[in-house]
């Protein structure tokens, strides 16, 4: 399982890290460390999200899933409107988890991964994904409104309209799946937001006319919502 | 609440045509007006409090009670009211050339039935819950209401109306420019009064030309939506030209894909909110008469919205 290149930064955090190729995941989360760090974040993207989609878990299921997020990607690159793609991505929730081999790997990174580890010591609770930047979430609040999201979501902040027909956001940010199926991460659930039908066939909210960039928009300012 | 597209609450003070000007110009002169005649009074207000024993006097005097009390309201409100009346006069919809276009307005609970009729009334067209017209042409709106009172009220476009139960009142509008209007309903009329909106298109004339002749020939979509809207009770309150869909207690469905609101001008219009809509508009107007979907299964909802949005 040999992984594909994932960009310059994230290639060159796992050679900082001293792993292989084919342990994608620590290498990637060292890359999103670093990145963090040089506060070049942005620049990793979605097109990072849906390579290491394909290798999480190694499913059939979640392979064919990234794809589809994969393929909608590109299209949208296609489009024209991929320099959108990465503007309000942060961070990505994709620490090891404890005693994957992965962990290991990240420990054996020498000064990378002690940066990682000071990076995690601050806080021992749950690691959260930073924050978006405040415009994008603040665009993202009012597309919301303006496109009526409202008609079937109870959605913090927005007084009317308060729809029951599916599930109420608050504190969405905390919540783990989308849809019951997918991980609650910001490219992903773009692209959910914009056409869920595409990536959970069967779901009842329809695909939705919008801009790839509303719907990140609102996709951050969803992930913003914690309490 | 949010805008449904075009803005809400409707810019009061933003006139967009000859019927809306003169009300907005009046609305302006009763404000300022208003204001200097309450600075005239505070002032007297503070001489009879704190003023000098010889300002008070005057004050109290005969003389300053012939003049503020009686001669200047006698003035100020009968040149209010010439004035007033010759500034409006335009307004009045007596004064019909014929050349006006000619649309019937229903007030129902909550919502608003739209008949297009020819120059001799006889009607063309139905639709609801929005008005297209065209750019420059006077529209004269006869204004009725099927149930209990309902106000016309596009303020860029034109005065107010009440809309009454067995009395067919009536108001000109018309737009100077293209664009999106939006209107309310101004008379309490129970429940979702408030989400009783309303919004009128104002086309080029060619583009009006155009938006006509789309809305003449009947739906000719299909599939499993159309089925299921026929089998689960739509029907049998809306209408859908070219289906067996008929019913006449709700608003006509025929291009509501094409729509600029969903509700009555209350939620923009998309395959999400009409989702929404069919599956429980109570939760969203409360009280209207469209009951909770319920029933549907996830994918059935789906069809039956994608098939709506379809009709264009």
């Amino acid at each position: 399982m040999l992984a594909p290149p994932v960009g310059i930064i994230g290639e060159l955090a796992v050679k900082i890290a001293g792993v292989e190729a084919g342990e994608a995941r620590a290498g990637l989360a060292v890359a999103f460390a670093a990145e963090t760090m040089t506060g070049e974040a942005s620049r990793l993207g979605a097109r990072v999200a849906a390579a290491e989609r394909q290798r999480f878990a190694g499913g059939a299921k979640a392979v064919v899933m990234g794809r589809r997020v994969a393929s909608h990607q590109r299209e949208e690159e296609e489009k024209g409107s991929g320099a959108h793609l990465a503007g309000t991505i942060v961070g990505v929730r994709w620490f090891p988890k404890r005693g994957a081999r992965g962990c290991r790997m990240i420990w054996k990174g020498g000064f990378a991964g002690s940066m990682l580890l000071m990076l995690t010591a601050c806080d021992p609770a749950p690691i959260e994904p930073p924050l978006a930047d405040a415009a994008a979430i603040a665009r993202g609040k009012a597309a919301a409104a303006r496109l009526g999201c409202g008609a079937c979501h109870d959605m913090p902040g927005i007084d009317w309209p308060k729809g029951q027909v599916g599930p109420p956001l608050a504190a969405f940010g905390k919540r783990g799946l989308i849809a019951g199926q997918l991980p609650n991460d910001l490219p992903l659930l773009a692209v959910f937001i914009r056409d869920a039908p595409a990536v959970v066939p069967g779901s009842t909210m329809p695909a939705i006319p919008m801009t790839a960039r509303e719907a990140r928009d609102i996709a951050a300012w969803l992930q913003s919502l914690r309490d | 609440m949010t805008s449904a597209g075009s803005g809400w609450p409707p810019a009061v003070f933003d006139p967009a045509g000859p019927y809306s000007e003169p009300v907005t110009t009046l609305a302006w002169a009763l404000l300022l007006g208003g204001t200097a005649v309450l600075l005239v009074v505070l002032a007297a207000l503070w001489a009879a409090l704190f003023g000098s024993a010889k300002l008070k006097a005057r004050l109290g005097g005969e003389r300053a009670i012939w003049i503020l009390g009686f001669a200047f309201p006698a003035v100020v409100l009968t040149g209010l009211l010439v004035w007033g009346l010759m500034l409006t006069s335009s307004l009045s919809a007596t004064r019909v050339t014929g050349q006006e276009m000619r649309v019937k307005i229903i007030g129902e609970m909550w919502w608003w039935r739209v008949h297009y009729q020819d120059a001799e009334g006889r009607e063309t067209l139905r639709d609801a819950n929005e008005l297209h017209i065209s750019v420059g042409t006077p529209v004269l709106l006869e204004l009725e209401a099927a149930d209990v009172i309902h106000s016309f009220w596009v303020p860029r476009l034109g005065g107010k109306m009440d809309m009454i139960p067995g009395r067919t009142n009536r108001l000109l509008i018309q737009a100077d420019k293209p664009g999106i209007y939006k209107g309310q309903c101004a008379e309490y009329c129970g429940g979702p009064h408030a989400l009783m909106g309303f919004i009128v298109v104002a086309h080029a004339p060619a583009d009006f030309a155009r938006w006509r002749a789309s809305r003449l020939p009947a739906s000719e979509g299909e599939g499993p939506g159309l089925s299921l809207f026929l089998s689960s009770g739509c029907a049998a309150c809306h209408t859908i030209r070219g289906t067996p869909a008929n019913g006449l207690a709700g608003p006509d469905l025929t291009h509501v894909g094409s729509r600029h609101t969903l509700g009555a001008g209350i939620l923009p219009n998309n395959p999400g909110t009409m989702t929404g809509w069919i599956a429980d508009a109570q939760a969203i107007k409360p009280g209207n008469r469209m009951p909770a979907y319920h029933q549907f299964t996830g994918e059935e909802l789906r069809a039956v919205s994608d098939y709506l949005v379809t009709l264009k």
